[in-house]
């Protein structure tokens, strides 16, 4: 070959490099061997750092590379088996667990061990990578194979940790669970130890499992017997705790393991063991925990003990499912309550309490349910087991809505059962817009209220609760019992929210009634003073009321015969109304009026407010000649009321507590040939005197069937025109489809059966408004 | 500070943060500490040690990078002027500047000097890449004829 | 083990790479070759005397300096130089063969099908990248399994390689092609099903890039795509190196495989969903929770995200910054999101760069406002559709986040002069878009030319069916602004001049009549020119609206009216002027 002729302008010198040669490759390697040896030896001082790595760069030049790399990886290996074995085999735990404390400091020192000769042995790498690091650079990465420090590891958990001539790991393991076990008794153990030799398990890494050898060798093996552990852990603690007490070992037993993790294991068991603890003591024995006699779920409610039953939820509800079961407890247990609450109502005997002048409730054994302190009492029991679960929820399951819901379910379910409740929930309302509110400040009346409101809420059938609450409203308002003004406003108020304007209209309507009446009253006044007519001689102020809005209704009015004196103002009334207001009819009703008599008694003279009948009835006395009586049947035929409110008004004005009336038999029935005197020593030291007649009651089983009756009546009717309206608007519809859409429509009023509404449908065909597509059935 | 000796026996005093340009020197001090005693480097003569040292002084300020650029050939040919004049030397200093960047393990002046001779690369057909470096024409005649040829030739149907 | 041969004993077999040493079977003249030179010593010059210090250098540093050598035609003399080189040459210029024809395609092939022993140098394992794209329409399965034996392959592009199917990926990978495999490239390679990708799972367990885009021409395209959640899943679980994975278009992908991406690969980049329309809220709270490497994340189109998918997550439960590293976040057509969302984002993601918003139009100025406080971080910030925002968050805009480069405007019709009067202060504003922002008039360009900064860096305008502006503003625009590239002012009438529409570029070919009457975009040599027109305009005229301007714009006017009222214009997937750029969503990388 020729070789180019020209020289180089530079100097010449001559070549650096050695000629390759073997002897000289070997010197190269023998030295860096030495060297490593000296560095296990702890010996690196004495090693010029320069050197090492200046031959192991001329190897690398001198393409050595890769006996480089396997030599090294010879002496490394070489050194960690004599390591394992004069070491690491020598700190085994010997005493084979005779003494637990001699036993644990054994491993504990074991540990030790393998801690200092991991450090011995990352220290090294560290050093050994540096020299190697040209290699590492241009020989290694680039070849895709472990660098040398990563290599270094690699050799450790094949050569030492999972040395197939000695059993280190397994002892390792051992050593590490027993210790745990330890722990877990109460015992106190080295944890840094532990820990060290955690983090060396992370360190290292499985290729081909392709995790660390943590996760790998130890994790599932300690999974294994943690989960055992709690096994038999949750059997002991069950036989000796109560419910409460469970739980609170659980509590502390998951804060413990919890510190463990965070200590001195890895984080990804965290999860792991969670889960075991939660398993093991929590899933497998909730149904166990909540029925444990005299500590179970069941006290906690009674006793409302919210700590545990907060606790209870928070564990319960760690577990899937776990939530499930508590929820369907309480909500039986709810139920329950419920029950008894209804059934105290059936079965109750309790006398009554009478009503002031009272002796209008009917005999308690013929009407058992019919006692307004029964409603009364139901009523509030409710309350009060709403207002114990509102606490419940509000503190113990932290406000959670699916336990809202399941006792909202309860409530719903067994207040529906008492077929009664609308009425009750009426009377209850009644009563708290009669006398409850009085003296409260704003703040308690909205309170109880609302808590009414929940109640209403809760009823299936509202529109007999309507029916009811007019009734109850009429009273109020026509005896002028209602204690406050706003109050009965802002209950209107509260069930406009809740159902609608419809529902509360003719309510208001009643209301505005009233006011109309009293301006009406004025400017017949007026028309009065106008006119210059003679005045009647009765002082009269008439409530008008639009028969639509009022729960009377014109066609039932009772007849009577009115005193003559009253007639006269009647008519004077009637003729200033009908020039006011041309087309309407006005129709008395006597049982729903008041009058004042003043009444001359011997000793003194007092004003008397009585009903309208009670009124009539006293006014025949002023016929009677003195010391002369009058018969049931007389009083009868002379104002021609009917056979129940007669007896009922001479009943209040002979039997209550003002006797006006002096009865002959005495006793509180009033048959026909009772004699009836006027009380002239009748003495009292008020002036004035109020003689209830209607006084709020329950109604009887008679009168709830009519009242029933009546509602269904009207029943019929929306149920009719709801379908109607719905065909209108779809023209046709398939029949399912069509109830089902009634009973949406219906539902903020009453739940309709489905044959209920079929048969609407039927009688709608018949009168043909609907028609069967032909070829339906 | 720290003292490098040369292999012609110079000492030469540079502040830490220079010499730690150079990883292996990095690396020694940390592992080896830090003792009075110079750090030989018989591998590097005083003059091209001195030339690295100057460099390493003037871009002491430089941020290391970590990142190891495996195939940028778009950063190729810009070296800015104070490195462009550094490497205005003869071919010799020019390559034992290159080795001794390699073996100090100081990647960017060793880039800087590949980029050097890379650019005396551009353009030049074998032949003159030959004489510029003085190469040796070590292919045996067939492998000239037949072998290389024709693979390279197919190669250079290819087009990056 | 390196292609070249140095083998530490001399007592290995000799590996086929052995220089010369290969047993003579073929024809080559290659193979009789004698082993002149030991290539276990270091070579240096017979003669002492001139000692050449390029061919003694190690190999590394060879390697290192033949990298640096610019042009392949360089490198491949180099590799007519000596040995040394030679073999360090072809290991530079096999990195990354490239190929420009189907011959040398082909010829490629049938050399990497020669037996390896036959073979001077083991070409295939000199192979790191592969960009296949170019020829995509020749690619086919045969061709790809000759690359089996490349076995030091590290990334391959087989964008829009349509005839391979899952054979040919299966027959790249069947020897040991995936072990140091960390890119794959399969965009728009619609043959492709779960089989291939399950192989790419199993086989590539060093993966850190998937790129698996899938272009949406039509609907069938798009459910024609044949990648389901299980290969999605199996790549999270054997890959966990994985960094970027690109899924955009493959519609049947639901939240099982975004959830098992985020909690397997957790050092993930980048995550493109674009497009993957079964994608809800949990697939978002698994990933904000679990990716926190995250840079970049494009859900466009995944209409199934709502608010909770950001206020029910991480990003609004832990402290501010919980995501701080997140850059790039495209939001395009989210349009459930609201106010809040952008809110909670903008708290986790405090260095945001890139924010697209487009067609997320519940968002008002109200996100606006947050998105300032940004601050410098952000440079590109897209609000195309977004037509609730007013001036009043874009002035303020201006003024927390003075480092907009980009900003889109598009479709906000409330907008007026004053917001693009204070947006004339951002100093670094290259392109910004207010097409249809009708309120627009001369006023508002002015005002971007008035400062010498804002001519100094404005490259791309975007103002088409901006109704109101006249030629004044337009042409002072473009001879102040000398860096301008790229001005679209399609449907602004006083541009459809013929003697502008010159230097116009052509409209695309599926536009009607109307619309090609409309078009009107400038672009590169068209902006020059215009701009040396307007100038030539000005000498000759004193100003331009004069010549030669009347007979088309009556022409034009009520052909424009009547459109207006139509409203008849074609929008290419937000390319409203139908320049090619898509207006609305035009995303440029970081």
């Amino acid at each position: 070959m020729a070789m180019s002729a020209r020289r180089p302008k530079r100097k010449i010198q001559a070549p650096r490099k050695p000629p390759s040669s073997d002897p000289q490759l070997d010197k190269s390697f023998d030295l860096l061997a030495q060297a490593i040896h000296e560095i296990h030896r702890k010996n690196a001082s004495i090693l010029s750092f320069e050197e090492l790595y200046r031959n192991a760069y001329s190897m690398v030049l001198q393409k050595r590379a890769d006996t480089l790399y396997n030599g090294v990886k010879g002496v490394i290996s070489e050194h960690l088996e004599h390591v394992a074995e004069t070491e690491v085999v020598p700190a085994f735990v010997k005493t084979a667990g005779t003494d637990a404390r001699a036993s644990a400091d054994a491993g504990t020192s074991f540990l030790m061990t393998l801690k200092r000769v991991w450090n011995d042995h990352t220290t090294s790498m560290l050093m050994i990578r540096d020299i190697l690091m040209y290699m590492d650079k241009n020989h290694v990465k680039p070849a895709n194979m472990p660098l040398v420090y990563d290599m270094g590891l690699e050799l450790y958990r094949d050569k030492v940790i999972r040395s197939p001539k000695h059993p280190i790991q397994a002892q390792l393991t051992a050593v590490l669970l027993d210790q745990i076990k330890m722990e877990r008794k109460g015992e106190q153990i080295d944890r840094s130890a532990i820990k060290a030799a955690v983090d060396m398990l992370v360190e290292l890494y499985d290729n081909e499992q392709k995790e660390n050898v943590y996760v790998v060798d130890f994790e599932p093996q300690y999974l294994e017997t943690s989960s055992a552990f709690y096994l038999v852990e949750s059997q002991a603690l069950l036989a000796e705790c109560d419910a409460p007490e469970y739980m609170r070992k659980i509590e502390k037993r998951m804060n413990e393991e919890y510190n463990r993790t965070r200590h001195y294991l890895s984080p990804v068991t965290e999860s792991k063991i969670r889960n075991i603890v939660e398993t093991q003591l929590i899933t497998n024995h909730a149904k166990t925990i909540m029925e444990m006699e005299n500590s179970g779920l069941r006290p906690m409610l009674a006793a409302s003990a919210i700590d545990d039953l907060s606790r209870m939820y928070k564990l319960f509800s760690r577990v899937p499912e776990g939530l499930n079961e508590m929820r369907a407890y309480i909500k039986n247990y709810v139920l329950e309550l419920g029950g008894l609450i209804n059934a105290k109502v059936d079965n109750t005997t309790e006398a009554p309490k009478k009503e002031k002048d009272g002796g209008e409730n009917e005999k308690p054994a013929s009407n058992p349910s019919g006692s307004l302190y029964t409603a009364l009492r139901w009523v509030q029991d409710i309350l009060e087991l709403q207002e114990k679960f509102d606490k419940i929820i509000e503190f113990a399951v932290l406000k959670d809505k699916s336990f809202q819901t399941a006792i909202n379910e309860a409530f719903e379910t067994f207040i529906n059962e008492n077929s009664r409740s609308p009425e009750y929930i009426s009377l209850f309302i009644d009563e708290n817009l009669k006398k409850g509110l009085k003296g409260k400040t704003e703040e308690e009346v909205d309170n109880i209220l609302d808590h009414t409101i929940t109640l209403f809420r809760f009823i299936r059938e509202k529109d007999v609760f309507e029916r009811y609450y007019k009734q109850h409203l009429a009273r109020r308002l026509l005896f002028g019992r209602s204690v406050s003004d706003d109050a009965e406003r802002s209950m209107i108020t509260k069930l406009k929210v809740e159902c609608g304007y419809q529902f509360t209209t003719k309510l208001e309507g009643m209301f505005n009634d009233i006011r109309i009446s009293a301006d009406t009253v004025i400017a017949y006044k007026d028309y009065l003073e106008a006119s210059g007519m003679e005045k009647p001689k009765i002082d009269m102020s008439a409530t008008i009321l639009t028969s639509t809005f009022w729960p009377m209704s014109a066609a039932t009015s009772p007849k009577w015969i009115m005193p003559p004196d009253i007639t006269a103002a009647c008519q004077s009334f009637e003729k200033f109304y009908y020039g006011r207001h041309n087309g309407r009819r006005l129709t008395w009703q006597p049982n729903m009026g008041t009058a004042d008599i003043k009444a001359n008694f011997n000793t003194k003279r007092h004003e008397l407010n009585v009903s309208t009948y009670g009124m009539a009835i006293l006014l025949l006395f002023n016929d009677v000649p003195e010391g002369n009586f009058l018969t049931a049947s007389d009083i009868q035929s002379q104002t021609d009321v009917n056979d129940v409110d007669l007896k009922r008004t001479l009943q209040s004005l002979a039997c209550g507590k003002y006797k006006v009336l002096i009865k002959d038999p005495k006793g509180k029935e009033v048959d026909s040939q009772d004699k009836f005197f006027l009380n002239v020593n009748f003495t009292c030291p008020l002036a004035r005197i109020k003689i209830q007649t209607v006084a709020t009651k329950v109604e009887t089983e008679t009168e709830r069937k009519s009242t029933h009756e009546k509602v269904d009546k009207l029943r019929k009717h929306q149920i009719e025109a709801a379908i109607v309206r719905i065909m209108k608007d779809r023209k046709t519809m398939d029949h399912n489809l069509l109830i089902a859409e009634v009973v949406k429509q219906l539902s903020n009023r009453f739940n309709p059966s489905p044959q209920m509404i079929k048969k609407r449908i039927e009688e709608l065909i018949d009168r043909e408004y609907l028609e069967r597509n032909a070829g339906d059935r | 500070m720290v003292q490098l000796l040369s292999s012609d026996n110079e000492t030469f005093t540079v502040d830490k943060q220079v010499a730690e340009r150079s990883i292996l020197i990095k690396n020694m001090l940390e592992d080896v500490g830090e003792s009075d005693a110079p750090i030989p480097l018989p591998n590097v003569t005083a003059k091209i040690l001195k030339k690295v040292i100057d460099w390493c002084e003037h871009h002491r300020g430089d941020p290391v990078s970590q990142q190891e650029e495996i195939n940028d050939r778009k950063r190729l040919t810009e070296i800015d002027e104070w490195d462009q004049k550094f490497m205005e030397v003869d071919q010799e200093t020019l390559f034992e500047i290159i080795l001794a960047a390699n073996y100090l393990d100081i990647k960017p002046l060793l880039d800087i000097g590949c980029k050097t001779v890379a650019n005396m690369i551009k353009g030049k057909s074998p032949e003159e890449i030959r004489r510029t470096f003085n190469i040796v024409n070590d292919f045996t005649p067939e492998v000239r004829q037949f072998g290389i040829i024709s693979h390279c030739y197919f190669l250079a149907m290819l087009s990056t | 083990m390196l292609p070249f041969a140095h083998t530490p004993d001399r007592n290995n077999s000799p590996s086929p790479t052995n220089f010369g040493s290969a047993p003579s079977s073929a024809s080559s003249s290659v193979t009789s070759l004698s082993s002149n030179v030991d290539m276990d010593k270091p070579l240096i010059s017979m003669d002492s005397a001139s000692p050449a210090y390029a061919q003694s250098l190690p190999s590394e540093i060879i390697y290192s300096i033949l990298k640096q050598v610019a042009s392949m035609s360089d490198v491949y003399s180099c590799s007519l130089v000596c040995k040394a080189w030679c073999y360090m040459a072809l290991e530079v210029l096999w990195f990354k063969p490239g190929f420009q024809s189907t011959k040398t395609l082909s010829r490629f092939c049938s050399l990497l099908r020669q037996d390896p022993s036959t073979m001077t140098f083991l070409y295939p394992s000199m192979i790191r990248r592969l960009n296949l794209s170019n020829l995509s329409e020749d690619i086919d399965d045969p061709v790809i399994s000759c690359l089996a034996t490349c076995n030091r392959l590290e990334r391959i592009t087989l964008a829009g390689c349509t005839r391979l199917t899952d054979n040919g990926i299966l027959s790249l990978l069947q020897l040991s092609v995936g072990q140091n495999l960390i890119s794959v490239d399969l965009s728009d390679m619609t043959n492709v099903t779960d089989t291939a990708i399950l192989a790419i799972a199993e086989k590539c367990p060093k993966l850190q890039g998937l790129n698996l885009s899938m272009c949406k021409d039509s609907q069938e395209r798009s459910d024609s795509v044949q990648i389901h959640d299980e290969s999605i899943i199996r790549i999270a679980e054997r890959c966990p190196s994985l960094r970027r994975i690109k899924l955009s278009n493959c519609v049947h992908l639901t939240d099982r495989s975004a959830i098992a991406l985020a909690t397997h690969c957790k050092v993930l980049l980048e995550i493109d969903l674009m497009n993957c329309n079964l994608i809800t809220n949990a697939a978002l709270v698994a990933i904000f929770r679990h990716c926190s490497e995250l840079r970049e994340f494009r859900i466009n189109q995944c209409k199934n995200i709502s608010d909770t998918a950001f206020t029910q997550s991480v990003l609004a439960s832990k402290p501010a910054g919980v995501f701080h590293q997140l850059r790039i976040l495209d939001l395009t057509s989210v349009n459930s999101i609201t106010d809040q969302s952008v809110a909670v984002i903008v708290q986790a993601a405090p260095k945001i760069r890139n924010l697209i918003l487009n067609k997320c139009d519940n968002i008002t100025d109200e996100s606006v406002f947050s998105i300032c406080k940004l601050g410098r971080h952000l440079h590109y910030l897209h609000l195309g559709h977004c037509d609730k925002l007013t001036d009043r968050s874009i002035i303020q805009l201006a003024h927390h986040c003075m480092r907009i480069r980009y900003l889109d405007l598009a479709c906000c019709v409330q907008l007026t002069d004053r917001a693009v009067m204070e947006l004339a202060i951002l100093p670094k504003l290259k392109r910004i878009g207010l097409v249809k922002c009708q309120n627009i008039t001369d006023d508002a360009i002015f005002s971007l030319t008035n400062l010498s900064r804002m001519t100094n860096s404005l490259e791309r305008v975007h103002l088409s069916y901006c109704v109101k502006l006249t030629e004044h503003s337009i042409t002072h625009l473009v001879s102040s602004c000398q860096r301008l590239t790229h001005l679209s002012l399609t449907g602004v009438q006083p541009f459809l001049r013929r003697d502008f529409q010159h230097f116009c570029r052509p409209p695309p070919r599926d536009f009607n009549d109307q619309q090609r009457s409309l078009f009107c975009v400038f672009s590169g040599k068209g902006v020059r020119d215009l701009r040396a027109y307007f100038n030539r305009l000005r000498l000759l005229h004193g100003d331009i609206a004069g010549a030669e301007s009347h007979t088309l714009q009556d022409f034009h006017r009520p052909m424009l009216q009547s459109l207006q009222n139509d409203t008849v214009y074609m929008e290419v997937d937000g390319d409203v002027d139908g320049d090619g750029d898509n207006d609305i969503e035009d995303m440029e990388d970081v």
